[in-house]
């Protein structure tokens, strides 16, 4: 079926569809019902392969394809726009990936409820595609909030013994970081309004607006408190271990493999993007907030017992490693950065499903429970091994690569400068000195690597390694073909990543560059023509000068 | 033949096509092709599967090796015939980029600056000094695959372990002959995993365990200064790719003025950290704190290297490595593995002899652990304990060489020391086999009868690394110590090197006397009476019985036993192997020190020297070395033999004569001194100390902290939230009346609240002429109007602009002001203008910003207006109350 023509769309609202369609499959035939849901979402992943291929519809300028854009509320300059460039591409492309693995791997333990469970997790995938795609701010509004409600009943239903306070705590505190976004939304479609006469929330066209620094600090803030929550960043974190400790298998996939990636593809695409000058002001602060996660995530995923929120820290210390590589805002911080994205969706996905594995063989996560397992479940412990691998960076695969380019990328950056040293002159102008301090925070970054080995190694130690005394553990069968089936493309992906790097990041290399590039051309005009009211930038500046050659698989080659 | 694009063609394989040369790719291929086999099929393949899949891809390996070296030394002749003169300068390189889907592998891009970055293929070179590198490292991880076959023949895990050890080849020549620093950093990283797992291999063991993680996390901090040294270098260099690199460094001004631009890291911490300003003391001292970057990077470098190669302060975990089975202890942690800190410094060699200051710190470092280790290794009594520790002193041999400037001399020294350390692991080893896995030398003696040619071989290969005149040892160690005296970047650093080399040397000759008289001379301990008492005199009876039971002995230790129950023998088939192996490795103890003589000996540089001079950049040039080989060589060579006399001597008197008495008697009497180095000088317990506990205590208060304080925080808002709707629900009384009156009073409040803020909504009307404006206002207001002429420059709708607005509504000049505290003005226009209203009262102030307004009605051209004055005056402004 060719569908490439508004492939977005039927990316965006097939699973809706299809969740809706499963709510008519009669409960009695389950067999029907599951083979609906992993079909449908394996049909979409399929679908989505045609991003890959598919290069050539519907290009617009600033590297966006398979554009969509028609008027949806014309009064209000609401429109339908949607497209994905190499910023969303694999992260539109880890959803489909990954939907259907955990609806399969679901199914293994979730046994009752199976059709709602099915319904809100499509339903899901359609809110996170549509986040990861929208271009108009009202559209991704909808999206960034709908996310909300499948993944509230996900964790309310189907989760532990307190999923009720986990999901109501995720709700809210997603919920109200949101709302300043909303209103900074409003704010600026106003100013728009003011300024040309038209509503517009368009991205494109919101992106000509430019702010007293004022103005767009505040806007900034705004933006990034609701980005922050969701990535989560120090230290709006603490929702994240509750949701996942009582999220079901499947849920804690999807929520850290996917939905926090949304904060931070949000961070880059919405409050760097559209705020400039406030974000390279605000830089360091969120560089060091960045590096206070990676190391301070570590640190307490060191002392969990739980072994669900130790994954749930490791994650706040690998978003820490994201919001880095944005912050460097150089070519290889921000390339690596959005691989490190797509690679924590596989990592820790994977880490979550082996983590599952042994939560339905013994019904506890208490890593003081286990010990000694490798003898008795080899593969788990193997596979287990070659997933902290991957979690901690080993060269080969894919966590290395990201980290890698995360610490040079920050260590090399321009942008990452402080003042000090300052004098005050005759006339009373400041002078100072600045100082890049990019290598200090890819010190501190590296030394995340190390703890990041600390912990990871001594969980598998304390879980696999020694005698096998629990005799609860004496007779756990080992990886059964359902989890094979969801672990092996995981595995497959972390080698794919780790050794063919080029293949992911030529898509992504290009996007990052004409993105920094309009990011830095709008920084100067503002920083360099500062106002007392909001004005209208050059629509020159938003387009960036053309590539200077072909652009090869290589990417970012000079 | 074409497979994954290693090309090889059998017609000519010595022939090497640029970056075409697919010998080298199989040389690593095949091992990772062995690790790949025994890790999924081992089970399947059974164990003769198994040893031979292992053995043959190192093997196969090794004789790829082989050929590719003499391709090497083909490639080295100038083609055109210009002779040995001409190709002097030309660098020998093979290389071999593994291509897929026809294209040559690229890696990734990293960045060597803000917006520069370098493709990375995966490329293979094999040059001068990894040729060598290889030709050890597949050598002797043949030897110990073989040896290996038979001290595994009673251990279950035999297919995992031959997994880890191929793919440890695998990363070790990735380290060796990747062409680029990150690629390097691959197998430098991979080899630290391997580590990990082979020296947790019997992980029920949780102590054996712990040593695994413990060598990986030290490592990891090491890895750690690696990669940021890489980071710099690459940065400042312009390349992450040896040659590039060394192309940049040698030859390119630009780069070398980048490297040694100063970093300001002391003076910028003190004015940026809070509090450190405030000491002036601190601040003179921090600011004089200036390296530069190519010193930053070649120090972060260093350590990197001192965790790999066990070094201070980072050495703490080569001791424990020894959990892991013996073949590993000889191969990774002694052989191969921790000599990559080495190498690293010989490939970048180039880099480092531009910054002394480095060298001397590595220098220094080496002879302090030399001398350090030396000392702990006189007092243990573990077997593999005092060579572990004994590998550490010797890497600080290797070090102070590197770090004099010679680094020829240091990576000589990881040629011979790969022998005879090998060679003694596997000795040991041999007897832990043969002796029930008994190490401690208070229990061991006599074995000489028992073990005739694990004897000689470990006699030999003592007699080697103690120094003894003519072996492999002598020549490499007294390299090093002559270049170390006579090192021309620092004379006085020189000095105290060489003198603590002598020094560990000395104790180097006695402990390992000590070791080997202990376990082979002296009587014979009760237990091994007792086993000749029981099994009878050494036979080949058990040899086809022996391993079933404790093969798959669930309940022993780690299953590793050993089916004899007689005395120890060589005869059984798993001992023959391993004998075997051990005299090879002795020959080489024994005869490798051929390739570097003494120059003082030939009037030239020896063989490997000559060999890698144009691979390895040392400091001291051909002539100069001439020079000082007559003030210095000889008195070098004195102090050396010095030490090895002593130390032979010593052990002789202490344990051969006297039978141990001295030694036990000084241990008495200095005892607090002899636990404390018996303690390993408590080192360990120190960064348990200093180090890790309060680490752990600081990551028990952060996890606190967040459940405490940073949630307790957020569900505080919850509760103020959920309670202040329990003091509302007070107000849910149920009667109509109290809701009516919350309700009126809201509406009240808003009303008002809406009410109060200023409004104003301005409206355009013609009346006669002349165009009039009006707000719409409430009582207390004021209002400011002011007229603006409209941007041309912009599209229609967007011409009146806001900020234009507010600069005309806040000008000084009140000319633009045509009405204040009015609500109504008319006005008459020529051109149009865009017209700006404020509105005040007691709660605020609203702007409006109208849009275009023309003259008369309309668009139309103004009634009348042809003999209005050309500028745009307007009329007075007509005035109405509100």
């Amino acid at each position: 079926m060719n569908t490439s023509r508004h492939l977005l769309s039927v990316l965006v609202w097939f699973p809706a569809l299809a969740a809706l369609a499963t709510l008519f499959i009669p409960r009695q035939a389950p067999k029907v019902m599951r083979a609906w849901a992993v079909g449908s979402s394996l049909f979409l992943f399929g679908q989505s392969l045609q991003l890959l291929i598919g290069s050539t519809h519907s290009v617009q300028a600033r590297g966006f394809r398979f554009v969509e854009d028609h008027a949806w509320i014309p009064s209000l300059g609401i429109r339908y726009h949607l497209a994905v460039d190499g910023i969303s591409l694999w992260l539109v492309l880890l959803t489909t990936f990954l939907t259907p693995l955990t609806l399969y791997v679901s199914f293994g333990t979730i046994r009752n409820k199976q059709k709602e469970f099915i319904a809100a997790m499509l339903l899901l995938q359609s809110a996170m595609i549509g986040a990861f795609v929208s271009l108009d701010l009202f559209l991704f509004y909808v999206f960034w909030e709908l996310m909300l409600v499948p993944m509230f009943l996900i964790i309310g239903v189907f989760g532990g013994r307190n999923a009720v306070y986990a999901a109501v705590k995720f709700f809210l505190y997603t919920f109200a970081g949101s709302v300043g976004m909303l209103l900074a939304i409003l704010y600026m479609v106003s100013r728009y309004k003011g300024l040309t006469g038209n509503y517009s929330f368009d991205y494109l066209d919101l992106l000509r607006l430019a702010f007293p620094l004022s103005t767009e600090k505040w806007l900034f803030l705004a933006f990034a408190v609701a980005f922050a929550v969701k990535v989560p960043m120090f230290p709006l974190h603490t929702w994240l271990p509750d949701a996942h400790t009582e999220a079901p298998t499947g849920g804690s996939i999807i929520l850290a493999a996917v939905m926090l990636k949304l904060g931070t593809y949000g961070f880059l695409r919405f409050g760097f993007g559209l705020f400039p000058f406030a974000s390279h002001w605000i830089g360091p602060t969120v560089a060091i907030l960045a590096c206070v996660g990676i190391l301070y995530g570590a640190l307490v995923a060191w002392r969990q017992h739980d072994f669900k929120k130790l994954v749930a820290y490791s994650s706040v210390s690998h978003l820490g490693f994201v919001m880095l590589g944005l912050t460097a805002r150089t070519p290889a911080g921000l390339s690596g950065a959005i691989l490190q994205m797509v690679n924590h969706g596989i990592s820790t996905g994977a880490l979550f499903l082996l983590v599952g594995v042994l939560y339905d063989r013994r019904h506890t996560r208490d890593v003081g429970e286990f010990g000694g397992l490798a003898k008795v479940m080899p593969w788990y412990a193997a596979v287990f091994v070659v997933v902290t691998m991957s979690s901690i960076g080993l060269p080969g695969t894919n966590g290395f690569i990201g980290e890698f380019l995360v610490i040079t990328g920050s260590f090399t950056s321009d942008l990452l400068r402080v003042s000090y040293r300052c004098m005050v002159q005759g006339d009373g102008s400041r002078q100072c000195e600045v100082a890049s301090i990019g290598p200090l925070f890819a010190m501190l970054a590296s030394f995340g690597v190390v703890v990041g080995a600390v912990y990871m190694l001594e969980v598998v130690q304390k879980v696999f390694f020694g005698p096998n005394r629990n005799p609860k553990n004496a007779h756990l069968p080992d990886l059964n073909p359902r989890e094979w089936t969801g672990l092996v493309p995981l595995l497959a992906m972390i080698f794919a990543v780790g050794l063919f790097p080029t293949y992911f990041r030529a898509r992504i290399d290009p996007a990052c560059e004409s993105f920094l590039a309009v990011y830095n051309a709008r920084r100067t005009a503002i920083a360099q023509n500062q106002r007392e009211e909001p004005w209208l930038l050059d629509e020159a500046l938003l387009t960036p000068p053309p590539p200077a050659g072909p652009q090869g698989p290589a990417g970012g080659h000079p | 033949m074409n497979i994954l694009g290693l090309r090889v063609d059998l017609g000519n394989l010595l022939h090497a096509a640029p970056d075409h040369y697919g010998v080298l790719g199989w040389v690593v291929a095949l091992p990772l092709l062995g690790a790949v086999i025994n890790g999924l099929y081992g089970k399947r393949l059974g164990r003769e599967g198994v040893y031979i899949a292992g053995i043959a891809s190192v093997a196969g390996s090794f004789l790829l090796s082989l050929v590719a070296f003499a391709a090497l030394l083909k490639s080295g002749h100038a083609p055109s015939g210009g002779g040995a003169e001409a190709a002097e300068h030309v660098r020998r390189v093979v290389s071999c980029v593994p291509s897929l889907f026809g294209r040559p592998w690229e890696w990734f891009s990293a960045p060597t600056g803000p917006s520069t970055s370098e493709m990375l293929s995966v490329r293979y070179v094999l040059d001068d000094l990894s040729a060598v590198m290889l030709l050890v490292v597949t050598g002797i991880g043949t030897l110990i695959h073989v040896y290996s076959a038979g001290y595994m023949s009673h251990d279950h895990g035999y297919a995992r372990f031959f997994a880890y050890l191929n793919l440890f080849i695998f990363s070790m020549l990735n380290l060796i002959l990747g062409d680029s620093m990150v690629l390097m950093f691959l197998g430098w990283e991979g080899v630290g995993l391997c580590s990990y797992l082979l020296i947790g291999f019997w992980y029920e063991r949780s102590d054996y365990a712990f040593a695994g993680r413990k060598a990986f996390i030290v490592n990891r901090i090491g890895d750690a200064g690696f990669l940021l040294g890489m980071t710099i270098l690459a940065w400042k260099g312009g390349s992450y790719r040896f040659d590039v690199l060394r192309e940049h460094v040698t030859a390119n001004p630009a780069f070398l003025q980048a490297l040694a631009e100063p970093t300001n890291l002391g003076g910028f911490l003190a004015d940026v950290v809070p509090g450190l300003g405030r000491s002036a003391w601190l601040v003179a001292h921090l600011e004089r704190m200036n390296p530069t970057w190519g010193g930053l990077a070649c120090l972060l470098l260093f350590v990197g290297c001192c965790g790999k190669s066990a070094q201070l302060p980072l050495f703490v975990w080569l001791p424990d490595a020894m959990a892991g089975p013996t073949p590993v202890s000889a191969l990774i942690h002694a052989a191969t593995m921790v000599t990559a800190g080495i190498y690293l410094l010989c490939r970048l060699s180039f880099v480092f002899v531009l910054f002394p200051t480095v060298l001397n710190i590595v220098a220094l470092t080496g002879a302090a652990t030399a001398l350090f280790a030396a000392t702990i290794a006189v007092t243990q009594v573990e077997l593999k304990k005092v060579l572990a520790y004994s590998t550490v002193s010797q890497l600080g041999f290797m070090f102070m060489g590197c770090g004099s400037g010679a680094f020829s001399a240091g990576f000589f020294h990881v040629f011979t020391h790969a022998f005879f350390k090998a060679c003694l692991f596997l000795g040991a080893g041999a007897v832990m086999h043969a002796c029930h896995e008994k190490q401690d030398l208070r229990e061991l003696g006599g074995l000489k009868k028992y073990l005739p040619s694990t004897h000689l071989s470990f006699a030999v290969a003592t007699l080697a690394i103690i120094g003894t005149p003519l072996t492999s040892g002598f020549f490499s160690k007294d390299e090093i110590l002559f270049r170390a005296l006579a090192n021309p970047m620092a004379p006085r650093v020189g000095k105290i090197v060489y003198f603590t080399g002598v020094a560990a040397a000395t104790l180097t000759s006695f402990y390992m006397c000590r070791l080997y008289i202990k376990a082979f001379l002296g009587p014979e301990p009760a237990f091994l009476k007792e086993l000749a008492g029981v099994g009878g005199a050494p036979t080949s009876s058990h040899s086809d019985a022996h391993g079933e039971g404790h093969a798959h002995g669930e309940d022993h230790d780690h299953g590793h036993g050993h089916g004899e129950a007689g005395p120890p023998s060589e005869d059984r088939w798993d001992m023959k192997v391993m004998t075997a192996v051990l005299l090879v490795l002795a020959a080489g103890s024994l005869l490798v020190g051929v390739l570097g003589l003494p120059s003082i000996w030939t009037h030239k540089e020896g063989i490997l020297p000559r060999f890698l001079e144009h691979a390895v950049v040392d400091v001291l040039t051909a002539n100069r070395h001439l020079e000082l080989n007559h003030r210095v060589a000889w008195p070098a060579m004195v102090g050396g033999l010095g030490a090895w006399a002593t130390g032979l001597g010593l052990a002789y008197y202490v344990y051969i004569q006297e039978k141990g008495e001295p030694a036990q008697r000084l241990a008495e009497r200095a005892k607090v001194l002899y636990q404390l180095v018996y303690d390993k000088w408590r080192v360990d317990e120190l960064y348990d100390a200093v180090i890790v506990r309060p680490f752990r205590a600081f990551a028990n208060f952060a996890a606190l902290f967040d459940k405490h304080f940073v949630d307790g925080l957020v569900n505080l808002t919850g509760f103020v939230a959920v309670s202040s709707g329990r003091v509302l629900r007070l107000a849910h009384t149920g009667s109509i009346q109290v809701y009516g009156m919350l309700v009126s009073v809201g509406l009240v409040a808003m009303v008002s609240w809406a009410v109060l803020l200023p409004r104003a909504q301005v409206t355009q009307r013609t009346e006669g002429g002349s165009t009039v404006l009006e707000a719409v206002g409430g009582p207390g207001y004021t209002y400011r109007w002011a007229f603006y002429a409209p941007r041309e420059d912009q599209p229609p709708g967007r011409q009146c602009h806001r900020a234009a607005a507010l600069e005309a509504l806040s000008a000084p000049s009140m000319a633009q002001v045509e009405a204040t505290a009015e609500t109504r003005t008319q006005q008459q226009f020529t051109a149009p203008r865009c017209a700006a209203l404020e509105a005040h009262n007691a709660f605020g102030k609203v702007t409006v910003v109208t849009a275009l307004v023309q003259g008369g009605a309309g668009g139309a051209p103004p009634e009348g207006g042809a003999g209005a004055p050309p500028t745009p005056a307007p009329s007075a402004p007509g005035t109405r109350a509100p």
